[in-house]
């Protein structure tokens, strides 16, 4: 008798952490992944004097993709770009880019996406979330296309490579718009490591 | 540029100002006409905010004028409304201003000791402004508030936000046809102008400093340098031209450091491209 209980004890106890275990951890198949700020690039276009186009980019970007590809709806992208990292190969320009007059760094730090919707059609995501900048919220669909993965020395790594235009006027940054453009072309590419 | 920072603000200024001149209402009318000339250069230059409640200076910056040139009409009809106005206006303006530095930067003490000191120097830059245009009629205070507004103009210009600059030059613009009127009417009172200028001249100030490039220095003297019209009272009344000229000489010294700070820290990288 005495054995029996224990033997119970010992299938029932884990049975009762089971739940638990779920619910703390992604479910069999979503996997984490941190973004890898050195093998990623955020680089904007904006039409300069309607003329040329104009390329920036934004060095410090961080954030977190979970990469369920039998059930695309559990995949989530967390993205955070530091808006002070802005370059664009003048430190004039940049210095001028992060005062009041267009991003207002030192009030709006950062530049941030959270998905709220994640569909897939093959390689393809289409990826619909709140994109936050300048202090105003949107939202936004951008189209991720996985461009590989692969195990190797640096880890697991995965990496996407999306596309959104939007235009500056939606979101406050509206000063000069004699010199630049109303619409900007951003162009992220994240290089992830599963943690 | 020059037309929507400069030329159309002091266009507006002068149309509603004119027909008034010598009339009853005039020291009433002064800031309404000075705050509808700044409204229209801000509206030709960035367009009427577009955010509810605004959260930015340069959003911020036409409700101040509108409040600051509401506060003269008022404070000009019922003189004991002056103090609490003041207080309370300059009280709130850098608490809107800074919500961000407080919210994610400053500790609580910071934070307090920040807003209590900016509030206490609004406070005594406006009322050392408004005893100097209570007690000197004329072009004085109108031209030593556009020289400020020119000089911060600059300033921050070089500091990093040539918006605030434009804006700036739009309050210099109007300032400067109150100068003209003054002149010609030399017992025009400027006291029901102080409000609005002591305000938006704050908000340039702690944009300047807080969110682009504006020298802590240069901005200690911006503020200090208005404060010195009182100077007026020091000479001798019996040569009122050399007493109007000897304490413009003294705004400018701090006007000019400041001038001077600010393209000393800014304009070198830019000479040096």
């Amino acid at each position: 008798m005495r054995h029996l209980g224990l033997g119970l004890s010992l299938v029932v106890f884990p049975l009762c952490l089971f739940p638990v275990t779920l619910a703390s951890s992604p479910r069999v198949g979503a996997a984490t992944y941190q973004v890898d700020a050195a093998h990623s690039s955020v680089v904007f276009r904006v039409k300069h004097m309607g003329v040329s186009n104009f390329y920036g980019r934004f060095n410090d970007i961080s954030g977190k993709l979970v990469i369920d590809e039998e059930n695309a709806a559990d995949s989530s992208v967390d993205i955070e770009i530091k808006i002070d990292s802005i370059d664009t190969n003048s430190a004039d320009r940049d210095k001028h880019l992060k005062s009041p007059d267009f991003f207002n760094a030192r009030q709006f730090p950062v530049a941030t996406f959270e998905s709220e919707k994640v569909e897939q059609k093959g390689d393809v995501y289409e990826v619909t979330g709140t994109l936050q900048l300048h202090g105003v919220e949107k939202t936004v669909t951008i189209t991720m296309t996985k461009v590989g993965e692969a195990e190797g020395q640096m880890g697991h790594r995965i990496g996407f490579e999306g596309t959104l235009d939007f235009k500056r006027l939606d979101y406050g940054i509206n000063y000069s718009p004699d010199a630049l453009g109303n619409d900007i072309h951003l162009i992220l590419s994240i290089e992830a490591v599963r943690k | 540029m020059l037309w929507r920072g400069a030329i159309l603000p002091a266009l507006v200024t002068a149309l509603l100002l004119l027909p008034l001149l010598r009339r009853r209402w005039f020291a009433v009318v002064s800031p309404i006409a000075l705050g509808l000339g700044y409204l229209a250069g801000h509206v030709a230059i960035i367009g009427w905010p577009q955010r509810w409640p605004p959260v930015e200076g340069r959003d911020l910056m036409p409700y101040v004028v509108l409040v600051g040139a509401l506060i003269g009409v008022v404070t000009g009809l019922a003189g004991p409304a002056k103090w609490p106005l003041r207080v309370i206006g300059a009280a709130v303006l850098p608490w809107l201003l800074l919500r961000s530095y407080v919210r994610y930067t400053w500790s609580a003490g910071e934070s307090a000791m920040h807003l209590l000191g900016l509030t206490v120097v609004l406070t005594a830059v406006w009322t050392l402004l408004d005893r100097v245009a209570a007690s000197q009629r004329g072009a004085v205070v109108p031209l030593g508030l556009a020289l400020t507004a020119t000089a911060t103009a600059i300033a921050v210009g070089v500091s990093g936000t040539a918006l605030f600059a434009q804006l700036a030059g739009a309050l210099a613009a109007g300032l400067g046809v109150l100068v003209l009127v003054a002149w010609h009417d030399r017992q025009s009172s400027s006291r029901p102008i102080v409000p609005l200028a002591a305000l938006a001249l704050a908000t340039i100030w702690i944009t300047g400093h807080f969110y682009a490039e504006l020298d802590a220095w240069a901005a200690v003297l911006l503020v200090v340098a208005p404060c010195l019209l009182g100077l007026h009272r020091r000479f001798d009344a019996r040569r009122p031209r050399r007493a109007v000229l000897l304490t413009l000489l003294c705004l400018l010294v701090p006007l000019a450091g400041a001038v001077g700070l600010a393209v000393r820290q800014h304009l070198p990288a830019a000479l040096g491209r």
